[in-house]
């Protein structure tokens, strides 16, 4: 287990809201090996994001940590492997060590993440000044080597040019070049492609993918597109109303589905073969976490909720080594209940795809 | 019910165009001579970048704004130039839209009832108050939200619910036309297909036609019945959802087929997404003309690309 | 416990989306200036000094306007107090022969007599005379905030809903009107009209309400483009429809805050009028005009200007604090405003 970089366990997080408490993470684990894109999957407000600000330590000011640790392992100044725990250090400290240097965040809407009134070779420039020993002649190497590297074109033009000069690919493009700037052991994308056009986000992932190779990076990728996912991730994380329900593999969790939210998720999405009247959806909208759920909080959802749902909240259930879902339907005790056939015949069509490039399928 | 090619077309879009003057030497040219129609209970699919002029196209259709040249027939009327009293309730009650941004699309300090019953209350479409309670109590119920929502102010809503109250308010006038401008792209995945199905009910309840303008190219697949590609202010290329899909002859809708991402890691990883930059493929959209490739299906392009592409 | 592995039944009602959140804006809003200390001070400081203008007056038996010359200058008297040796009707008064104490209660032969605020050089109660006086002021003053609220928010939401040239004119003609020094104004009106509660009115909306305009525009302009007010229009909504019941319910929080600067302003132009002489005439009084008679008289009767000025400084800076509370409370991004 030498490589894990990033390790949470048992991660509970609420917000204190002048309604009362917002109980947004409700006991979180996984890890993130070296190298590895693991996806975290999730409607809004089922606190992916949040998992990622506490893992950069930027939560916001009302956040109460319940319980949970994040240990993070990266390379010091001094080249040597360290451990932490990010939520035991002060924000602070993290500022200097961590934020942007070790962990470098891509988020959604480029425009956000550029300052609009310096042009794009001072940003960079500046970023890597800040967190590297090197002198100004040799961070503008570095800064044009960067811009060539997220593929930017005419990059010596570009470093004079400013935010809203570059197409919003361009821009993201930049975004990627500053977090990369500092070499960072860990990467998270938080939506980096919503913001952008089809056409563009294909190359926007093509690039991060190229990048992490690279580099040997790792990446997390916070998203609720199941189409990015199954183009980057190693491993998919799904979350549900501040909990992990099913995790493993991507091939293990898109091709054999466990959890009926998963089901749902993937049928809520018509690949391009989909002819059915409708679509299976998921019922309902999420749970309002001000109010302490009782037993599984996909149940009031849920067409195929047991009894034992509302009762009491199902455990992690192992399917293979990696592939775990939390419900219900997996205890031995439970009916047998398959996915719609809808689902079915999809996930059927897609594994006879599949199996024109990877044979085992 | 299904489309009815056989009628009338509802609406009749013939080589609009939109400029926006931004300085006096400097003009937008959002769109540049569109022309399309849209038959009774039929699903047309606008789909584009952004920057494309597909949302223009929608509000100068609904007459937000003030089209620059062409002209707009709907319902057997003249929409373009000024509106007559009676051509202009028509318009306002015959045509709806569903607009992209649930948080923005709902008026803050007004209740749900108010935000529904607005065109009701506009065209005094109703005798009693009892009669105006009842017309939004069905409605709701029709797209899914309980009826002691009426009473409630949108921020207590989630996003797909609010995009459901969006969608009450344009229903509840019985429009024959409903334009949704993106009106899922700001969903979660499984709250867009929610909407979808719904639009899809209604549709078969109600008869309305679409003009349903998005980026998301599956899911314009699975509602549309005829599909129409913009690029850069032009229509490049149109014809039914199986024309487009089974047989793309612009390189741009090629590339845009080519990018919709999948559900499936296999396939998607080994996947390649073909580019298309219109600087340098060599493709002058002013100077192309409608090619009719067969059937329904028309490509925008020169005489010599045409036989370049469709071999 | 294995009973309950059974499917659940499931009715029709799951397709029925019943959630909601109960937070509703304005308990928000509540939550959020009830936990800033300074609006809430500001508050009771001016709901303290509203209820002295209102029964001020009436608690003693003397009225605003009635002269005592015999009774004249007399230092502040409080029942209770006056034992403590404080407020006992003693004051100091420096001559040229050095300085004596002197208590005009016990040398004119009225120990009966209470004036709490002492009385002016007309022998009138300053008690009463301070509270009228502030009814007065705010009267004036919230008066003519609200009337300034009404015709600046209306050519505001007017001229920034219609835009291009009816924008255009409308922001010329009030940038030319802006450029009148608004005291060359209030100095003409009140040479032309009779000096009054309503003229002082008058003058105060004639150059006030242009900043309210302008915060009703900036609203106006940033609100037009949202979807809501484009759905109001695909549904024909007239323009007067859009600007009253659509935008104008959006911008409610920034006008009440508005409102609630210009009134210590108002206050204070009012008081500045009456100082230089402008104002009310006598013997009505307000805040202004009593400080410019205590004025008169502060080097040999200080505590006569004392009262009117600490109302006034209270009423103005109470109404900031409120404001700012008020800003914060419904808009809580807004703060570098």
């Amino acid at each position: 287990m030498a490589d894990v970089i990033l390790n949470v366990k048992n991660l509970d997080i609420s917000f204190k809201t002048s309604a009362g408490m917002v109980h947004a993470i409700r006991g979180i684990d996984f890890d993130l090996e070296r190298g590895e894109t693991v996806a975290i999957v999730g409607e809004s407000g089922s606190g992916k994001s949040v998992t990622m600000k506490a893992a950069m330590g930027i939560l916001a000011k009302n956040a109460v940590v319940n319980s949970g640790q994040i240990d993070f392992t990266y390379t010091n100044e001094d080249g040597e492997l360290g451990t932490v725990d990010i939520l035991e250090k002060d924000k602070k400290w993290l500022r200097k060590h961590i934020n942007g240097k070790r962990i470098a965040m891509v988020f959604q809407d480029p425009m956000t993440s550029l300052d609009p009134t310096m042009n794009i070779g001072k940003q960079l420039v500046e970023g890597i000044l800040l967190h590297t020993k090197l002198s100004k002649d040799l961070a503008y190497m570095k800064a044009v080597s960067l811009l060539k590297e997220v593929g930017i074109e005419d990059a010596e033009k570009r470093m004079k040019q400013y935010p809203h000069q570059l197409s919003g690919g361009m821009r993201q493009r930049v975004v990627i070049a500053i977090a990369l700037s500092c070499d960072p052991n860990l990467l998270i994308c938080d939506e980096p492609t919503t913001a952008l056009d089809v056409t563009i986000q294909a190359k926007i992932i093509e690039l991060i993918k190229k990048v992490q190779k690279e580099r040997g990076i790792s990446v997390i990728y916070i998203t609720h597109d199941l189409g990015v996912v199954a183009k980057v991730a190693d491993y998919v994380n799904v979350m549900y109303a501040g909990k992990i329900i099913e995790k493993g593999l991507t091939n293990e969790v898109f091709y054999d589905p466990k959890h009926p939210y998963t089901w749902g998720l993937l049928s809520a999405m018509p690949d391009l073969e989909t002819d059915d009247d409708r679509l299976y959806t998921i019922p309902g909208s999420p749970p309002n976490l001000l109010h302490e759920v009782k037993g599984d909080a996909f149940s009031p959802r849920n067409r195929f909720a047991l009894e034992i749902d509302d009762i009491e909240e199902p455990p992690m259930f192992q399917i293979t080594k990696n592939h775990f879902a939390a419900t219900w339907l997996l205890d031995p005790r439970a009916p047998k209940v398959e996915m719609p056939t809808e689902l079915r015949e999809r996930l059927d069509r897609m594994k006879k795809e599949a199996s024109k490039y990877d044979s085992e399928l | 019910m299904t489309a009815n090619y056989n009628a009338e077309p509802l609406l009749k879009v013939e080589n609009l165009k939109q400029h926006f003057k931004v300085s006096n030497n400097y003009t937008v040219k959002a769109v540049e001579g569109v022309s399309f129609e849209i038959y009774p209970g039929e699903t047309y699919g606008l789909v584009g970048e952004s920057g494309s002029g597909k949302s223009t196209i929608g509000r100068s259709v609904i007459r937000l704004y003030n089209p620059t040249d062409g002209k707009i027939t709907f319902n057997d009327t003249d929409i373009t130039g000024h509106l007559s009293r009676s051509d202009k309730t028509m318009l306002r009650t015959q045509m709806q839209m569903i607009f992209q941004d649930p948080m923005s699309s709902l008026n803050p300090r007004k209740k749900v009832e108010d935000i529904i019953g607005e065109g009701l209350d506009i065209h005094h479409t109703y005798s009693s108050k009892a009669e105006r309670d009842k017309k939004i109590k069905e409605i709701l119920a029709k797209v899914g939200l309980a009826p002691e929502h009426a009473s409630r102010y949108p921020h207590q809503f989630s996003g797909g619910q609010r995009q459901r109250v969006g969608i009450a308010r344009a229903l509840i006038m019985n429009p024959k036309l409903i334009i949704a401008d993106e009106c899922i792209s700001a969903l979660d995945v499984s709250i867009q297909a929610q909407v979808v199905n719904l639009m899809k009910d209604i549709q078969a309840e109600t008869g309305a036609a679409y003009l349903f303008i998005a980026h998301d190219l599956s899911m314009v697949k699975y509602i549309s019945d005829r599909i129409g590609v913009l690029h850069l202010g032009h229509l490049l290329e149109t014809g039914t959802t199986e024309e487009i899909f089974s047989n793309p002859i612009h390189p741009y809708t090629k590339s845009l087929l080519s990018a919709i991402p999948e559900p499936n890691p296999v396939v998607e990883k080994n996947r390649v997404a073909l580019t298309y930059d219109y600087k340098t493929s060599g493709i002058n959209y002013n100077e192309g003309t409608e090619h009719l490739v067969g059937g329904t299906h028309y490509v925008k392009c020169t005489d010599a690309e045409f036989e370049k592409w469709s071999k | 416990m294995d009973a309950y592995f059974v499917l659940k039944k499931q009715n029709e009602d799951i397709n029925i989306d019943s959630n909601y959140a109960s937070q509703s804006f304005w308990k928000e809003v509540r939550h959020r200036f009830f936990h800033k200390k300074s609006a809430v001070v500001g508050l009771i400081f001016i709901i303290l000094i509203v209820f002295f203008a209102i029964v001020g007056p009436g608690m003693t038996e003397y009225d605003y306007s009635t002269q005592e010359l015999t009774q004249k200058n007399f230092a502040p008297r409080v029942p209770g107090l006056e034992n403590l040796g404080i407020l006992d009707g003693t004051e100091t008064l420096s001559t040229t022969t050095g300085s004596k104490e002197i208590n005009q209660y016990e040398a004119g032969g009225h120990d009966d007599l209470y004036y709490w605020f002492g009385s002016d050089m007309y022998g009138r109660d300053l008690w009463t005379r301070c509270w009228s006086g502030a009814r007065v002021s705010l009267i004036i003053a919230v008066a003519a905030a609200l009337i300034d609220m009404i015709i600046g928010m209306s050519y505001g939401l007017i001229s920034g809903f219609f835009g291009g040239a009816v924008d255009m004119v409308m922001q010329r003609l009030l940038e030319i009107w802006n450029g009148i020094p608004r005291l060359v104004i209030v100095t003409l009106l009140l040479l032309i009209l009779r000096p009054g509660m309503i003229t002082i009115i008058f003058a105060l909306m004639l150059t006030e309400w242009v900043g309210m305009s302008r915060i009703a525009r900036a609203e106006m302009l940033k609100l037009k483009e949202q979807e809501f007010v484009l759905a109001s229009r695909t549904l024909g909504a007239g323009s007067f429809f859009i600007i009253f019941k659509e935008v104008l319910p959006n911008i409610i929080g920034p006008i009440i805050t508005q409102v609630m600067f210009s009134i210590p302003t108002a206050i204070f132009t009012e008081a500045f009028l009456s100082f230089v002489g402008l104002g009310i005439p006598v013997p009505q009084c307000s805040l202004g005009s009593l400080i410019s008679d205590g004025y008169d008289s502060f080097t040999t009767h200080p505590y006569q200007i004392i009262p009117p000025i600490i109302i006034m400084a209270l009423l103005m800076l109470s109404f900031n604090l409120l404001g700012d509370g008020l800003r914060e409370a419904f808009d809580p991004k807004m703060k570098e405003m």
